[in-house]
């Protein structure tokens, strides 16, 4: 569905740490192999609380992992940007919301901006407040994000006029 | 290319929607029962706004109309709840003709006629929502019903006001509203509210309301044209702001859909130029208060933050005129 949640700059979903969410009966852990330390850590925090683990190299056997978890599993998620995409967006079509995801980014987080001249959206460095998009229209990057247009609002301005060059 | 001549205004005062109810503004939740709930109106300018629109919605489709593949069944109940409402109201203007399923629609303004299936939209020259849409001066926005919000999947939109049916397209209530800053008295956000109120709207017993904003030589202002109105608006001085900075009233009607759920925003847009408010002394008087107390949330909110200093500047040069005029009569 269009207003499905998508993993976006943002989300609501995304921490810095990952720690236990209390009111969930059951944790399901998704790590990338290579940082299988963060899934220990976590592990060592959930105390009693049910717990499964996958400790993927490729997010092939993600969605298998993700179905035959029990209602009520909270999913926590360390993997690079692209991986957290792509196990974000599984989870959600098999009816995960945001509430049951915690994801942990290893590496940078990925921000896009939508061109509002060429309609396209692209990656930008996220610290900008300005940017140029390949179609040459100079944007400011704005504050909200579109799930359908998957980026955020790239307001178009003449740099003249802005005393920018 | 993209035209924004102003080729037309309202000329008809009582059919202009006066916004003020007082000498000052501010936003609330100011939503009332319409009376006549049919959502057709005929006004002087209707043929000049109805062709503006469509030369709109043809030099830029993309931003201008977008809807959802499944939407497709909302697009027909849209078409015939407008065409049976536009018949009812105006039978020497529009006819509808019904053969089954083959409905042959006919403007008698615009000297037009189109013969379809209903139900099947190869039949029509567009989408049937946008068919429907390009025969009536107003834009039309459908918001989905699901859950507790409502998400925007049809909108055919010419004129705007720091909106975009491109980018807005699949929004909920509440992201679209986004940007606005008010929160009401008792901390409550103001859209919450609103969201809240139409949540409870009944099918057959429509909601209106008016909005308002200042248009600087323009008719519309959207994301897509930023970069060409943003500096425009600095060009606005006292001296030209009577004819160059117009009144922009929108007048806004919520009809909950029956069969969809959906509710349908009507957007009903008139324009006033400034120096046409002293054809009414109590609307131009009301305005020059109004504008001379907008916070400067609201201005920048609006977008007429950089233009309207000038704009009441333009008023009360005016007022000092009249006042003065007024004077001499009373001495003479």
């Amino acid at each position: 569905m269009y207003n499905s949640p998508v993993l976006f700059f943002e989300s609501v979903t995304l921490t810095e740490k990952l720690s236990p969410k209390t009111h969930f009966v059951k944790a399901a852990i998704i790590c990338d192999e290579a940082y299988k330390e963060e899934a220990n850590q976590l592990q060592a925090q959930l105390y009693d609380t049910p717990s499964a683990t996958l400790l993927f190299k490729n997010t092939d056997q993600v969605r298998d992992f993700i179905v035959e978890q029990k209602m009520g599993t909270c999913f926590y998620i360390v993997a690079n940007w692209d991986d957290a995409v792509k196990i974000f967006s599984t989870a959600v079509e098999e009816g995960a919301s945001e509430e049951e995801l915690q994801i942990k980014i290893i590496g940078e987080k990925r921000k896009y901006i939508y061109c509002m001249k060429c309609f396209t959206p692209s990656e930008i460095d996220p610290q900008a407040a300005q940017v140029q998009c390949g179609c040459g229209a100079h944007l400011n990057v704005g504050p909200f994000y579109s799930k359908v247009r998957k980026g955020y609002i790239g307001y178009p301005f003449v740099p003249e006029a802005e005393g920018v060059m | 290319m993209f035209t924004q001549e102003l080729d037309f205004k309202t000329t008809d005062l009582n059919t202009f929607p006066f916004p003020f109810r007082s000498d000052n503004y501010r936003y609330s939740n100011d939503l009332r029962r319409l009376e006549d709930v049919n959502l057709v109106t005929i006004t002087p300018e209707y043929e000049l706004q109805v062709r503006a629109k469509r030369r709109l919605l043809d030099e830029q489709p993309e931003v201008r109309y977008q809807s959802f593949p499944h939407t497709m069944e909302m697009q027909w109940e849209f078409l015939e709840m407008v065409f049976e409402m536009a018949v009812e109201k105006y039978p020497e203007h529009f006819e509808l003709i019904k053969n089954g399923d083959e409905w042959t629609f006919k403007n008698n303004i615009l000297k037009e006629e189109q013969t379809f299936t209903f139900g099947d939209p190869s039949t029509l020259p567009y989408e049937p929502y946008d068919f429907a849409g390009r025969h009536f001066h107003q834009d039309f926005v459908l918001m989905v019903n699901r859950e507790d919000n409502f998400y925007l999947e049809i909108g055919q939109v010419s004129y705007a006001a720091l909106f975009s049916a491109h980018w807005n397209k699949g929004m909920s209530f509440d992201e679209i509203h986004g940007p606005v800053p008010f929160v009401s008295r008792n901390g409550d956000h103001l859209v919450d509210r609103i969201r809240k109120f139409l949540l409870g709207i009944n099918p057959g017993e429509p909601w209106t309301r008016i909005n308002w904003n200042l248009m600087a030589n323009r008719w519309d202002v959207n994301y897509e044209t930023m970069d060409v109105w943003e500096p425009q608006r600095s060009l606005i001085t006292a001296e030209n702001a009577g004819k160059l900075v117009r009144l922009r009233v929108e007048e806004q009607k919520f009809y909950r859909m029956s069969r969809s759920n959906a509710i349908l925003f009507v957007l009903n847009t008139q324009f006033l130029p400034l120096e046409d408010l002293q054809l009414r002394q109590e609307w131009f008087d009301t305005t020059y208060s109004v504008l001379q107390d907008i916070p400067e949330a609201m201005a920048e909110y609006k977008g007429i933050a950089p233009y309207l200093p000038a704009s009441v500047e333009y008023l009360r040069r005016v007022d000092e005129e009249l006042k003065k005029k007024a004077l001499q009569t009373q001495e003479g």
